[in-house]
């Protein structure tokens, strides 16, 4: 047997079979020529949180997706409670209790919760529908779940945490044993990710068991009695996540030692200013940004520093108030306008927002700023040139140009679209979770693009929901409340505790 | 190559060119029952046929690209064809200006169309198929149903040329296609209407104006119905008010068929002229064989289902696993 770099043989490899919820032996899964899972097994204890993870593509969905019936297999079994559920269908497993929570909530949003709740067996009287009935039902269900909200709301206006955990709810209530959550807490503010995973921790206690899928390795050590790394198909190391240090779940992760990139912090020269900046959401505002400065936003979602990066990118209107770069006013208004005055917008949303799924790698890099030949026609060497710098540049691991955007990996995606902006040479660029979905090692490669612009005087507001995260790039932190700048943090008062906690408290 | 990947390919290629087989496949099978279906004359007139409808399959194809519709290109092709033919009768016009009469009515409706879906956000299936139907209105209210004539030589001259024994008609056709083909493979106009049928919001974030490429692809649905209007026309050697719908459903089904998404941001041009030449060459062939008139719009049916199903069954092999 050769065992890869890294890899961690834990003294508990040997399960109890018989307290397993779910039993994964040797998959094998190949999509044409790429082995996808090359001989993966794991155990899911009862009662168990069992987190699994990985960068992007080493397998994780796939695997995911096989386990719960939505692809599948192969060669290999999978015993859910002790049965072979391998030839069973999705429904099938479902009603053996096994239940697959995706990245994006599954909820009827124009249907009312306990509608969302009870379906497909709504509670029926003559035939027709028992709303009375369906009401008490719901009510009961939610309250018993620590979530007392009234069920006859529109689905649609709970809050993204909130989303999830009717989602979990109705796993649960319909007697899940196993439930997969593929990472859950995505896009949640941090005190919202927190209460989410306390509550998740609290339904264990009924005998539920999960497996966990998530990027975020401190959620992971925390919340995870038990874990599985997977590193390109194969399984690199399993056991009891308080055996493991965070360098060592980085490690295994990504298979070497990921260097932990830190800035040099030096003095700046204002280039860019926000004068009296009134936007939808938010404002007014002022503030002066250096040459190569790094800004971080902080505040909770809809307390400004979103929509203060929006609004600057063109995407939502400004109500008065100027910009100012190098004293010069810059027109805004569309997002052409203000990529055309040098202020480039990242993104959180790369699939809504950020890419064209129907196009090729090639042609995202290059929208919307095609290179021209003749005036008027796309030149397909200008294109090609672009691609290879940037593929050169920024190390994007892709087959080639011609290749449609969804085949690559989040990491790779989010440095085409990075490459994009930077093509542009702009003055402000405007990063907004610029490493949300992104795998730890692609994840420091961007922080360093981000630097490398700022050396060219490039000026950067971030907005980014891990505190260590923006503790490690930003220049300086600015705290914002009910829209406007409530404060500043600098130097040496830009701290991991310090950011965090200026995010919970209002 | 291992055998797994050539396999994968040549599947791949198999669907993606499924509709240019289907016509293979029936050629065959019509030419059998009918040895005039493969001859000459029989192609220059499947040409011709073709000629129409291919313009008009062009014009639903730019809106279909960014995921949008235009089922007023029948009602525009039957009104701008009026208005040209209207100024050569009233006012003795020159036939070029004519025929730049029609286009310009063409391109008119199609802005119209365009600023109602980019700009005033209403619905493209709904605004477009009033528009279509308040149009032919028009035109039977205005010529009380009668067939204008058009007897400019000019006018008809490439409807009715032939240079030896073949008629003029079909260039039309390869010209159109050819410029289309430039325009939207090549163009960054084109790319543009792409990138926002592929993805609206992404589009506009990446500075695409899209309220124009949208406005842009409804004015070039509409110019190619004016166009679609004038070779009509010059054809018939008259405005045919009654223009059949099984020809919109047709202009509707042709780029489907020829694998243009209906979600947008999908789709050839060489696949448009696929779906088109088959539409035709199903219902020439249909004819030839003397299947009873009143069953050829039948089968035209099943085989466009036919097709379409292909045509399904190739995204399910691509996006396998998604339900």
């Amino acid at each position: 047997m050769v065992i890869p770099d890294g890899t961690i043989m834990p003294d508990s490899l040997a399960q109890d079979g018989a307290n397993a919820v779910l039993t994964v032996d040797n998959i094998f899964k190949r999509f044409g020529p790429l082995a996808v899972l090359d001989g993966v097994s794991l155990s899911v204890s009862r009662g168990a949180i069992h987190g699994l993870l990985g960068k992007n593509g080493a397998g994780k969905s796939t695997l995911s997706n096989i386990i719960a019936g939505l692809l599948r297999l192969d060669t290999g079994s999978i015993l859910l409670n002790g049965e072979d559920v391998s030839a069973l269908p999705l429904t099938a497993r479902k009603k053996r209790g096994l239940h697959l929570l995706s990245q994006h909530s599954e909820i009827f949003e124009d249907l009312s919760i306990g509608e969302n709740l009870l379906l497909p067996d709504l509670p029926r009287r003559y035939g027709l529908t028992d709303w009375p009935a369906l009401r008490r039902l719901a009510a009961r269900q939610l309250e018993s779940h620590g979530m007392p909200v009234d069920p006859r709301r529109r689905a649609g206006d709970l809050g993204a945490s909130d989303r999830r955990r009717l989602a979990i709810i109705k796993a649960v209530a319909a007697e899940a044993s196993l439930i997969i959550l593929d990472e859950p807490t995505a896009g949640l503010a941090a005190a919202e990710r927190l209460h989410l995973l306390e509550w998740v921790e609290s339904l264990t206690q009924r005998g539920t068991s999960f497996i966990y899928i998530s990027h975020h390795n401190d959620e992971v050590r925390q919340l995870c009695s038990e874990y599985t790394v997977l590193r390109d198909g194969k399984v690199t190391a399993s056991g009891k996540a308080a055996e493991l240090s965070a360098e060592a779940m980085a490690r295994v992760i990504t298979g070497a030692d990921v260097a932990e990139f830190h800035r040099a912090r030096k003095d700046h020269g204002a280039a860019i200013e926000l004068s009296g900046l009134s936007f939808s959401g938010g404002g007014p505002v002022d503030l002066a940004i250096g040459h190569g400065e790094i800004v971080g936003l902080v505040g909770l979602l809809g307390e400004g520093p979103q929509e203060l990066m929006r609004a600057l990118g063109g995407l939502l209107p400004i109500e008065a108030g100027a910009v100012l770069i190098d004293g010069r006013e810059a027109r805004l208004g569309s997002p052409g306008q203000s990529l055309g005055s040098g202020i480039a917008y990242l993104t959180h949303d790369r699939i809504g927002e950020g890419l064209v799924g129907s196009m090729s790698v090639t042609e995202n890099l290059n929208l919307g700023n095609w290179p021209l030949s003749l005036g008027w026609l796309v030149s397909g060497a200008g294109m090609n040139r672009r691609m290879r710098e940037a593929r050169g540049a920024m190390e994007i691991v892709m087959g080639s140009g011609a290749q449609e955007i969804g085949e690559l990996s989040g990491g790779n995606q989010q440095k085409v679209l990075l490459g994009r902006l930077l093509e542009r040479k702009p003055r402000l660029l405007l990063l907004d979770e610029p490493t949300v979905g992104v795998d730890v090692a692609a994840k420091e490669q961007i922080h360093r693009l981000i630097d490398d612009a700022t050396k060219k005087g490039v000026s950067v507001l971030l907005l980014a929901q891990d505190p260590e995260e923006m503790q490690r790039l930003v220049d300086r932190v600015v705290i914002f409340s009910k829209g406007r700048i409530a404060r500043m943090l600098r130097g040496a008062e830009i701290t991991i505790d310090a950011i965090a906690e200026a995010r919970a408290a209002r | 190559m291992t055998g797994a990947v050539s396999d994968m390919t040549s599947k791949k290629f198999l669907l993606d060119n499924v509709v240019w087989i289907l016509i293979i496949v029936f050629s065959i099978l019509a030419g059998f029952l009918n040895p005039f279906f493969l001859s000459e004359g029989n192609l220059q007139n499947v040409l011709v046929q073709a000629t129409t409808l291919g313009v008009l399959v062009l014009a639903v194809s730019f809106t279909l690209l960014i995921g949008e519709i235009d089922l007023s290109v029948v009602g525009n092709l039957v009104f701008s064809s009026m208005i040209g033919a209207y100024a050569m009768q009233q006012f003795g016009v020159h036939w070029t200006l004519a025929v730049l009469i029609t286009i310009v009515a063409g391109v008119l409706v199609g802005l119209l169309n365009g600023y109602f879906v980019a700009y005033l956000r209403m619905n493209s299936l709904i605004a477009t198929l009033a528009m279509g139907l308040f149009l032919q209105g028009a035109v039977l209210g205005a010529t009380q149903a009668r067939t204008m004539v058009v007897t400019d030589e000019g006018y008809s001259y490439i409807g009715s040329a032939t240079i030896g024994s073949w008629p003029v008609m079909p260039i039309a056709l390869f010209v159109a296609y050819l410029l289309a083909h430039v325009v939207l493979a090549y163009s960054a106009w084109g790319r543009n209407l792409y990138a926002t049928g592929g993805n609206r919001r992404a589009a506009n974030a990446a500075g695409i104006n899209v309220k124009r490429a949208r406005l842009g692809a409804f004015s070039a649905s509409g110019f190619l119905a004016g166009v679609a209007g004038f070779l009509y026309t010059s054809y018939l050697g008259g405005v045919s008010v009654t223009v059949g719908s099984t020809t919109l459903l047709y202009a509707v089904a042709a780029p489907v068929i020829g694998g243009v998404s209906l979600f947008g941001g999908r789709g050839r041009v060489i696949g448009m002229l696929g779906g088109t030449l088959l539409i035709t060459v199903i219902q020439t062939g249909l004819q030839l064989i003397n299947v009873s008139a009143y069953y050829i719009q039948m089968i035209g049916g099943a085989m466009i289902l036919l097709a379409i199903a292909v045509d399904a069954f190739r995204i399910r092999s691509e996006e396998r696993g998604v339900v």
